[in-house]
């Protein structure tokens, strides 16, 4: 079939202990550019996550709702119907004006082809790995990363979960298949803490470089 | 660009039923564009296949309602409605079912590196020249581009439909070669798309358009 379709709601809810989020691109198996929703439950929730984009530019679009965008030290009120577009490197978040307000994000990086990440599927491990519980962190991701070896970042993930539960060989081995994929798991795991109890395996640094 | 840039989609000035979300922001890394019908019955997105840029495409319902139809077959599309299509050569297009339904649509090609359109700088001139085009004065439609491309020498755009202009102006098989193939070396994704294009009819049998169209893209 050439075509699928999904009305919003139907996509399947991936909560990873912040504002849940509907996997957009994963549901559709889209692999040119990025892009997922998140809806608010109630006023004054922060629907998007306080993060910066080393690479990817993005766009937000506002579908319901109202919510209010601070960017870099700027706040910007976004009522539904508003697009927000954020350049790498700036610090964005948002938070919910009213329940039920939803956002949806495009993103990719400029000049290159864009490689799915896999970050719908390691999301709902991050409880885990913010906590320390490392051991549930790795039985819960260990068999998405064999079901999905196509994803670089679930296995650089993977990595760094073992490197800090002291599970060195593991760690190696899973930043080496990451790397295969994606060179960019090299440039990150450089300066990446998660990495620090294998640092000086000579192991390591040869992967790194 | 660095920072970031904020606006109502409805302020983004549009170029009749188009809103240029991409242009507007300056967007380097995937496609986005808006489209807009005032009228019940108006049509949304127009009939079109992605062949020549060979996007994927989600289509985001954003107000109103629309009714997709995606190789013959109708998908009912109410406002929070997402229509992925992934095959470039589906044939799709979407027509409002009420007044004032938008629709948002973004796009690129797996595996490659986001290209601008080359429809989007000259959208203008190619909009003239459609316009006589379609009253089939074709000698008419090619000039307006011959003018247009002293302003934009490398425009694939303006490119491709001076050649088929063209060819239905009834021009030398040389002129038209000689246009399709700067097209073609501007954004490779032509080729394909000339050899669907029943505008080339007149000059089908000219060794130099068939060696252009069957050259591996």
């Amino acid at each position: 079939m050439s075509y699928r379709a999904a009305r919003l709601e139907e996509i399947e809810v991936i909560d990873d202990g912040r504002c849940p989020f509907r996997p957009v691109r994963y549901h559709f198996g889209i692999a040119a550019f990025g892009v997922n929703s998140w809806t608010a439950r109630d006023a004054g929730d922060r629907i998007i996550n306080e993060h910066t984009q080393e690479d990817d530019e993005e766009l937000y679009v506002v579908l319901e709702g109202r919510a209010t965008f601070e960017v870099g030290d700027e706040k910007v009120d976004a009522p539904a119907g508003t697009l927000v577009f954020v350049s790498p490197n700036e610090r964005r978040t948002a938070f919910a004006e009213e329940a039920g307000t939803t956002i949806l994000a495009i993103g990719a990086v400029a000049g290159e082809a864009y490689e799915p990440d896999g970050m719908e599927l390691w999301a709902p491990v991050t409880p885990y790995y913010q906590t320390g519980d490392y051991d549930r962190a790795i039985e819960l991701l260990k068999p998405v990363a064999e079901q999905h070896p196509e994803y670089p970042t679930v296995l650089y993930n993977l990595a760094c979960i073992e490197s800090l539960a002291g599970r060195p060989e593991d760690a190696i081995e899973h930043l080496r298949r990451s790397i295969e994929r994606s060179n960019r798991s090299r440039t990150l795991a450089r300066d990446d803490s998660d990495f620090d109890p294998i640092r000086d395996d000579p192991r390591f640094v040869e992967l790194v470089g | 660009m660095s920072g970031y840039a904020v606006t109502r989609i409805d302020e983004i000035p549009k170029r009749d039923s188009w809103i240029p979300v991409r242009d507007h922001f300056g967007i380097g890394a995937f496609g986005v564009n808006a489209y807009h019908a005032e009228e019940a019955g108006g049509s949304v997105i127009g009939d079109h296949t992605e062949l020549m840029s060979k996007h994927e495409e989600l289509y985001v319902v954003l107000e109103g309602h629309a009714t997709f139809t995606v190789d013959g077959e109708e998908v009912d599309a109410p406002a929070g409605t997402l229509v992925y299509v992934s095959d470039p050569a589906a044939r799709r297009r979407a027509v409002a079912k009420e007044a004032g339904t938008t629709v948002l649509v973004a796009g690129a090609q797996p595996g490659e590196p986001f290209r601008i359109s080359p429809w989007e700088e000259s959208w203008k001139e190619n909009r003239e020249a459609m316009a006589l085009y379609r009253e089939q004065r074709y000698a008419e439609a090619a000039a307006v581009l011959r003018d247009a491309l002293d302003r934009y020498p490398d425009s694939a755009g303006i490119e491709y439909n001076l050649a088929c202009f063209e060819s239905m102006a009834g021009s030398a098989a040389e002129t038209v070669a000689r246009h399709l193939a700067h097209a073609i070396a501007l954004y490779p994704g032509f080729r394909d798309f000339a050899r669907e294009d029943s505008d080339f009819a007149p000059v089908k049998d000219d060794p130099a358009i068939q060696a252009l169209m069957e050259e591996a893209s």
